[in-house]
C-alpha cells in the first residue's frame, strides 16, 4: 500500500485549520459540564430533599446511552422540535439558522454532564471529613469552608480525572461530523474526499488529536505542580 | 459556682439506640485545666464534641459567662457564636493542608473573627511562636512532623483568645517522642491560666497539670475531684481500677 504524502498534508492542513472548532467543542462543554455538574454536588453536600434522587436516576440512565446514539437521537429531535419551539415563543430565529456548533456543544456537555458530576463528587468525598469539622470548630460558616478549605483542596485530586474528560471531549468532538460539524477529523477528509486516500486523512487528523492531547497533559501536570504542592 | 465560667450542664447523646453520655454535668472556673479520664468508649471525646457542636446533644446546655445555649436546639448564629467564642484541638489535628502554618493560624482570625490581615498575620505569629515554631510560618502541614502539626492546631485555638479550649485526646495520635513537646505547650498554656477542657490518657499531664480530674465511664461522670483526691484517695472502685490498671501497663511497658 502506498502512503501519499501530499494527500497527507493536504489533510493536516485542513485539520489544523479546525483547531479552534474541536477546541470550542471541548471548552465550552468543560465549562457547562462544570457549572452543572458542580451544582449537581452542592445539592448532594448541602443534602436537599427529593431532587438530587431524581437527579441521579437521569444520570444513571444517561450514562447508559452510548455518545453516538446521544448525537444522533439528539440532532433528529433538535431538528423536528425547534422551529415548532420558536414559534411558540414568537421567535423569527429558525433551525437552519443556528451555527451547528452550539447544538454540538450543548449535546457533548449533556452526554457528558453525569462523568463530571460524579468526578466532581469524588474529589469531595476525597476531602476528609476533618477538614469541615476543623473549619467549623474555627468558627467559620458553612460557605467559608467550602470555599476557602473543600474546592481547593478537590482541585488536585480532580485534575488528574480532568485529563482524562478533557481528552475524552476531545476525542468525542470527532463524532460530531455525524451532524455536520467541520471539526479535525471532518475537515481533514474534505480534500480526500475525491481520491479517497482516507487512512493518510485518519493518519493526520490522529496525529492532531495526539498533539492536543499532549498539551492538555502537560497543562494539566502544570497545573497539578502549582495547585497541589502543598500535598506530600 | 461563684464565678463559674463554663458550666455544661445535663448534655445527654444516643447514636441511635446506644446512650453514650447519660446526663453529665461540669463546671469550671476561669484559669480552670479539667482532665477529663476513662477508658475507650466512655463518652469522653462525644462530650467534649458536643460543647462545640460537632455533635447535636439529645439535651443540654452550655453556659460561657452568662450566656446559656441549648445543645440541642441552637441556632446557626449561636453554634457560629460558640465556636468563635472557644477553641478546639483535634486528636488528628485537622489543619487545614492548602495552607501554610501562617496561614492556618490566621484564618480563624480573618474569616471568623474579621481581623485585618496584617494584625491577624501579626497575631498568628506571635502565637506560632509562643508554640515553638518561629522558624515554621510558611511550611505546610505535610512539611511537619506531627508534633509540630499539633502545635500549630494549639496556636490556631490560641491566637483567637478563645473563653476556653477544648481538646480532645491531643497527644494520642503523636509517636511517644513527640508527646512531651506537646505537653509541654499545654503546660505553658495552663500556667498563663488558660481554661482548658482536655480528653486525655496522659496520666502525668492530669496528675501534675490539671486543677480538677473526671474520671468517665458508661456515659456518666463516675468520679471527680482534684488530682490529688482522683490519683492518691480514689472513693469509686471503677475509678481505682482504671488507674490500678494504667500503672500496670506502664509497669509493663
Amino acid at each position: 500500500m502506498e502512503f501519499h504524502w501530499d494527500s497527507f498534508l493536504s489533510a493536516l492542513i485542513a485539520g489544523l485549520h479546525a483547531i479552534p472548532q474541536s477546541l470550542i467543542m471541548v471548552i465550552g462543554p468543560f465549562f457547562l459540564c462544570t457549572v452543572i455538574g458542580l451544582a449537581i454536588v452542592a445539592l448532594r453536600l448541602f443534602q436537599v430533599p427529593v431532587l438530587p434522587q431524581i437527579i441521579q436516576i437521569v444520570l444513571t440512565v444517561q450514562k447508559g446511552i452510548p455518545l453516538y446514539l446521544f448525537i444522533v437521537f439528539g440532532h433528529v429531535l433538535y431538528m423536528l422540535c425547534f422551529n415548532p419551539v420558536a414559534s411558540a415563543l414568537h421567535l423569527s430565529v429558525r433551525v437552519g439558522d443556528v451555527n451547528i456548533m452550539y447544538f454540538a456543544v450543548f449535546i457533548l456537555s449533556w452526554a457528558f454532564i453525569p462523568m463530571f458530576t460524579e468526578m466532581y463528587w469524588g474529589a469531595v468525598l476525597s476531602v476528609p471529613k476533618g477538614q469541615y469539622e476543623a473549619g467549623y470548630a474555627a468558627g467559620l460558616t458553612r460557605w467559608q469552608v467550602i470555599h476557602r478549605l473543600v474546592l481547593p483542596q478537590m482541585v488536585p485530586a480532580v485534575i488528574p480525572n480532568l485529563t482524562n474528560m478533557l481528552i475524552g471531549l476531545l476525542k468525542a468532538s470527532a463524532l460530531t461530523y455525524l451532524v455536520g460539524v467541520m471539526d479535525v477529523m471532518n475537515s481533514a477528509l474534505q480534500p480526500v474526499m475525491q481520491s479517497y486516500n482516507l487512512v493518510e486523512a485518519y493518519v493526520a487528523s490522529a496525529l492532531i488529536y495526539w498533539g492536543i492531547a499532549l498539551i492538555i497533559e502537560w497543562c494539566m501536570a502544570g497545573c497539578l505542580h502549582v495547585l497541589g504542592r502543598y500535598r506530600a | 459556682m461563684a464565678d463559674a465560667q463554663v458550666i455544661v450542664s445535663g448534655v445527654k447523646k444516643s447514636f441511635e439506640d446506644n446512650l453514650v453520655l447519660r446526663d453529665v454535668s461540669l463546671s469550671l472556673q476561669s484559669g480552670d485545666v479539667v482532665a477529663i479520664l476513662g477508658p475507650s468508649g466512655s463518652g469522653k471525646s462525644t462530650f467534649l464534641r458536643c460543647l462545640d457542636y460537632l455533635e447535636r446533644a439529645d439535651a443540654g446546655t452550655l453556659q460561657l459567662g452568662n450566656d446559656v445555649y441549648d445543645l440541642h436546639d441552637a441556632s446557626n448564629k449561636q453554634i457560629l457564636e460558640v465556636r468563635r467564642r472557644t477553641g478546639f484541638v483535634f486528636q488528628n489535628y485537622n489543619l487545614f493542608i492548602n495552607k501554610t502554618a501562617l496561614k492556618n493560624v490566621m484564618e480563624p482570625l480573618v474569616c471568623a473573627h474579621r481581623v485585618p490581615k496584617e494584625d491577624a498575620e501579626r497575631i498568628a505569629k506571635e502565637a506560632l511562636d509562643k508554640v515553638g515554631l518561629s522558624d515554621r510560618y510558611d511550611y505546610y502541614p505535610s512539611q511537619l512532623s506531627g508534633g509540630q502539626q499539633q502545635r500549630v492546631s494549639i496556636a490556631r485555638a490560641i491566637a483567637v483568645k478563645p473563653e476556653v479550649i477544648f481538646f480532645d485526646e491531643p497527644t494520642s495520635a503523636l509517636d511517644p517522642e513527640l508527646i512531651g513537646e506537646v505537653l509541654s505547650v499545654m503546660k505553658n498554656l495552663a500556667n498563663q491560666g488558660i481554661t482548658m477542657i482536655v480528653v486525655t490518657h496522659e496520666m502525668r499531664f492530669a496528675r501534675n497539670v490539671a486543677t480538677h480530674v473526671v474520671f468517665m465511664e458508661g456515659g456518666v461522670i463516675v468520679e471527680e475531684g482534684s488530682p490529688e483526691q482522683i490519683f492518691e484517695h480514689p472513693q469509686q472502685s471503677r475509678t481505682r481500677q482504671f488507674l490500678q490498671q494504667i500503672a500496670d501497663d506502664a509497669a509493663i511497658g
